[in-house]
């Protein structure tokens, strides 16, 4: 009964006009950064940190939480409409969202994008409100062994990303790997890879690597072909997601809720990790899993409800123990403080409308963006329809800004360009970039948790089998890996057998 | 040359170098990784896969398409590499320029030369982009842009 | 002639890149006009949110009221602020550029990497408003009632963990020194941040933190207990009932200051001019307020002080780094 009367007050918090008109405007700022490339939630709510001196904290923290989910919203929108992921996020959903839209169905593309990230919000909320506290307790489990397993199973769902070549797809891991050692070391504070170029002392960034190897790779090599050639087929098949699709995705999408919200409590784990998982995940459930990277509708379903639900699960450390789930959660907690407001286990009793009420503007803010992006589908379908060579200027102009803004420098540029480059004659030679990204954004963690882990364990590897949590990762990870490897060692042999006939 | 054996000796050139990094930044030991453990592994690693796949082209029948050249065979190569040229330009010129300036001559180049659309069209296009996003970035969102030699 | 209009881009964009780089080279025209006339950019070290980054916008938006014109604080976070830093000192003295940093970029960073900037000459030291403060703190049940306690417990159980802000933060070191003088030994876990440090105590994976500021947020909700500060000669006037180690009989590593910056050789002028605007803004009641509820301490250095403190912050970290076998890449 303690449910619905928060449930309630929080209502009552987040329906008070001025809150409701702030959660509009974050919502809006959020989706409008989230379609351009580049600039993230986290640069937006910095430079807006200000506007929020002089209103309310309830209303600040309900704008600056608006314009975080909003931008997931908005970041699937360039990666299904021009290959170019809006937010880190959204990467996954360049795979098979685009392809989608080069066959004509952008727009449903588009649709189950909105839909699943509105069901999953919430949803997510919903799993906010009941299960913040005991969910919060089973995260603060996860220490450096349990990170270390639990990544080492993420390597292994990236395996089930690559779509052509498994051997060139490791080799690319193991090059997102090298690129993410760039930076300054955590645990001796010394920086490697780094030329000597300040910049890079915080690592390559994600934004310009997706976008380079993503985005400025498809201009490059769309604009190879001949012009004559349509690019994207401009009849348009539907602009919603019919029966077909729906059947297809519920599955896709409620899986995803699911992952996401959870890895999305784990602090460092978040949105990009989910939609990551998701994906792969549906890719080795799936009865088809060929169609994946083809234009498989669950490829999108799945990678959006998860980015949405780990957008909102974020929360829930900062909102029960004032723990920063990401760098955005910093930026909230940051807010806080200068409201005077100490986020903690205490927080939920001393300032309950706060925390009700930013829970119960976040209901409201999943539907004033679903109201917000389907009619917008309309538009971007139709912006589709411009002519390529009027497009791609446009696009690229909109990517180097994007890049610059995001650090304020033009290093951040060039490295997209560089990345844009190497994307281009990677995708040539047929290798493929979305296991470069993936253990890019993995290794980092990977290698602290490790090394964290053998401080502590004095330099014993049986840290990792003792505690539970970390053996029970280990553990289906190396499942994983038995069954996947078992079919392709059946395949090798077929092929090898194939080959020796076809010589005779 | 075949392109796949071309492609192989790129990544194994960095795995190489990765392995030549991590060494110089300490490898540690198992109990201790050090700074260059990882990236150790993983240059290892690529540069395993990438002997083995350009010895496999020697086993392999080679495919019709399989030529380096052929892979530039029937496009318009000249292109992406104007398109990159013009924007390391942009970048050059962004912080010393403003990004009005630079970017009104990226959109400028690329429309008149590049698409070759009528003078008409190459200046109207790229001076509503710019001014739009003028609005948004500047005026709207408080980013800064940079603002350049002549003030804007 | 049609060959050249097909390959005009080609032909045309080094040419603006090297328009590009001329003008990089030409120097600026001088407006002669009282300063400030137009937009100054602060360049913050630190990430959006992070508390420095917090009391740089709180002075930004202060300044900006006092000398009229727009204050932009700009983060670029990374290396301990020696990005920042190395930005500021690349750009032109005339006062529209500054950084918000700490002492570290000159005192600590310049043992450990090669820098763009030459730390002793390459800025015009501002002020300093704060310091960076430091605790031991362990979870509230914790078997401690106080630090005699745990120095007890610690020699009884040797390798006790410890989560640090990060490898040779100040809070690392005088966890390192206080280990030294008492003869104990503990395991140092690095870890990206003070909330990340913070995270590894609540879950219980290691024994305490050398705490970086945001403790005091635990502290003060009852999940953490601090045992003794560190990185200060005063006790806490907070907590008054913490000793400090130096208290203890133990070295101390000197706290790092909050410090704006400017490029080297600004005219005294716009020194003056700027210096004062933010005197005002830290000692005005917004500022203050702003302190108290990150709790951080009002520390304020004019630049004779902070130059004066800054050189021997640098000597003691050198010689204390090559103690600590630190090695400058």
């Amino acid at each position: 009964m303690e449910f619905f009367a928060n449930f309630i007050a929080g209502f009552n918090v987040a329906l008070q006009p001025l809150n409701f008109m702030f959660c509009f405007l974050g919502v809006f700022i959020g989706t409008l950064i989230g379609v351009l490339p580049g600039i993230g939630p986290v640069g937006t709510m910095a430079i807006l940190l200000p506007v929020t001196y002089g209103i309310p904290p309830t209303t600040a923290i309900i704008m600056l939480a608006g314009i975080y989910y909003g931008a997931q919203y908005g970041g699937s929108t360039t990666s299904i409409l021009v290959n170019i992921p809006g937010e880190a996020a959204s990467v996954v959903t360049t795979l098979d969202g685009y392809q989608m839209a080069k066959n004509g169905r952008a727009g449903p593309a588009l649709g189950i994008a909105a839909f699943g990230s509105f069901i999953a919000g919430t949803i997510a909320v919903i799993g906010l409100q009941l299960l913040a506290p005991p969910l919060v307790t089973v995260a603060l489990r996860f220490g450096p062994p349990e990170y270390f397993s639990l990544m080492i199973l993420g390597f292994v769902i990236l395996t089930y990303l690559a779509q052509k070549s498994m051997a060139k797809a490791l080799m690319m891991a193991g090059v997102g790997i090298i690129l993410g050692t760039v930076g300054l070391d955590t645990m001796t504070g010394m920086p490697r890879f780094t030329f000597n170029i300040p910049e890079l002392l915080d690592g390559v960034g994600l934004a310009p690597l997706a976008m380079g190897l993503f985005g400025i790779s498809e201009i490059l090599l769309n604009v190879e072909k001949k012009i004559k050639q349509e690019l994207i087929t401009t009849k348009v098949r539907g602009i919603f997601p019919n029966l077909e699709d729906w059947r297809r995705s519920i599955g896709a999408i409620l899986r995803g809720t699911g992952l996401g919200f959870f890895l999305g409590i784990l602090p460092g784990g978040g949105a990009v990790l989910s939609s990551f998982v998701s994906y792969a995940v549906e890719k080795r459930i799936s009865k088809h899993p060929e169609d994946f990277g083809r234009g498989a509708i669950e490829g999108v379903a799945a990678p959006e409800s998860a980015n949405n639900s780990a957008a909102q699960g974020a929360f829930i450390p900062l909102l029960t123990l004032g723990i920063p789930a990401n760098v955005v959660m910093a930026i909230l907690l940051g807010a806080l403080m200068i409201h005077n407001i100490t986020p903690g286990p205490m927080l939920v009793k001393d300032h309950p409308q706060l925390f009700w009420g930013v829970i119960s503007s976040m209901y409201m803010g999943n539907i004033m963006l679903l109201v917000l992006n389907l009619p917008l589908i309309g538009l971007w379908v139709q912006l589709l329809r411009v002519p390529y060579n009027i497009l791609f200027p446009m696009i690229l102009f909109v990517c180097v800004i994007g890049a610059y803004v995001i650090n304020n420098s033009t290093v951040d540029v060039s490295l997209m360009l560089l990345f844009g480059v190497v994307g281009y004659l990677m995708r040539k030679f047929e290798y493929e970039p979305a296991p470069l990204v993936l253990a890019y954004v993995l290794a980092p963690m990977l290698e602290n948790a490790l090394r964290q882990s053998l401080i502590l364990s004095g330099g014993s590897f049986g840290i990792f089998m003792v505690r539970p949590i970390s053996a029970g990762c280990l553990l289906v990870a190396a499942a994983l890996l038995f069954s996947s490897l078992l079919p392709m060692i059946r395949r090798r042999r077929e092929e090898i057998v194939a080959e020796a006939e076809e010589d005779e | 040359m075949q392109a796949e054996r071309a492609g192989t000796l790129f990544w194994l050139a960095v795995g190489m170098f990765s392995i030549y990094g991590s060494i110089r930044l300490g490898l540690g030991t198992l109990r201790e990784p050090g700074s260059g453990f990882l990236s150790f592994l993983a240059g290892c690693f690529i540069s395993l896969v990438a002997i083995t796949i350009f010895l496999q082209t020697f086993f392999r029948k080679p495919k019709a398409h399989s030529k380096l050249k052929a892979l530039w065979a029937e496009v318009n190569w000249h292109r992406p590499v104007t398109i990159s040229l013009l924007a390391l330009g942009f970048i050059l010129l962004l912080e010393r320029g403003g990004f009005i300036l630079a970017g009104f001559l990226l959109l400028l180049i690329l429309f008149r030369w590049l698409e070759k659309f009528s003078w008409k069209k190459s200046v109207i296009i790229p001076a509503i982009t710019l001014g739009f996003a003028y609005l948004l970035f500047n005026v709207f969102l408080k980013a800064t842009l940079p603002k350049g030699f002549f003030g804007f | 002639m049609k060959l050249v209009r097909k390959y005009l881009p080609i032909i045309i964009s080094p040419w603006i890149a090297l328009f590009g780089l001329l003008s990089a080279i030409l120097p600026y025209p001088v407006f002669g006009q009282d300063f400030p006339n137009k937009p100054i950019t602060v360049y913050c070290g630190y990430a959006a949110g992070a508390t420095t980054d917090l009391t740089a916008r709180g002075l930004a938006s202060g300044v900006e009221k006092l000398l009229g014109v727009p204050v932009v604080v700009e983060n670029k976070a990374g290396g301990g602020a020696t990005v920042a830093a190395g930005l500021v000192a690349s750009k032109k003295p005339d006062g529209y550029t500054l950084g918000v940093v700490s002492t570290g970029v000159i005192a600590v960073r310049p043992h450990l990497l090669k820098l763009a900037y030459d730390p002793l000459k390459d800025f015009t030291l501002i002020c300093q408003y704060s310091r960076y403060i430091g605790a031991v703190t362990v979870l509230k049940d914790a078997p401690f009632k106080n630090i005699q306690d745990f120095i007890t417990y610690a020699k009884a159980n040797p390798g006790l963990s410890y989560a640090s802000p990060g490898m040779y933060t100040q809070q690392h070191l005088a966890t390192e020194l206080f280990r030294q003088c008492k003869g104990l030994e503990f395991k140092h876990v690095p870890t990206k941040g003070g909330a990340e440090a913070n995270t590894q105590l609540l879950g219980k994976h290691v024994n305490f933190v050398a705490g970086a500021g945001q403790h005091i947020q635990y502290v003060k909700q009852g999940a953490f207990k601090m045992l003794a500060v560190f990185n200060t000669d005063k006790r806490d006037p907070n907590y008054p009932d913490l000793p400090t180690i130096k208290e203890l009989g133990c070295q101390d590593a000197p706290a790092l200051g909050y410090i704006v910056v400017g490029p080297k050789g600004m005219p005294e002028a716009v020194y003056k001019k700027l210096s004062e605007a933010i005197k005002k803004v830290t000692d005005g009641p917004d500022f203050q307020k702003l302190l108290g509820n990150l709790e951080i301490p009002y520390d304020y250095k004019d630049r004779a002080q902070l130059e004066k403190d800054v050189l021997v912050e640098y000597e003691f970290y050198k010689t204390f780094l090559q103690k600590m076998g630190a090695k400058k890449d």
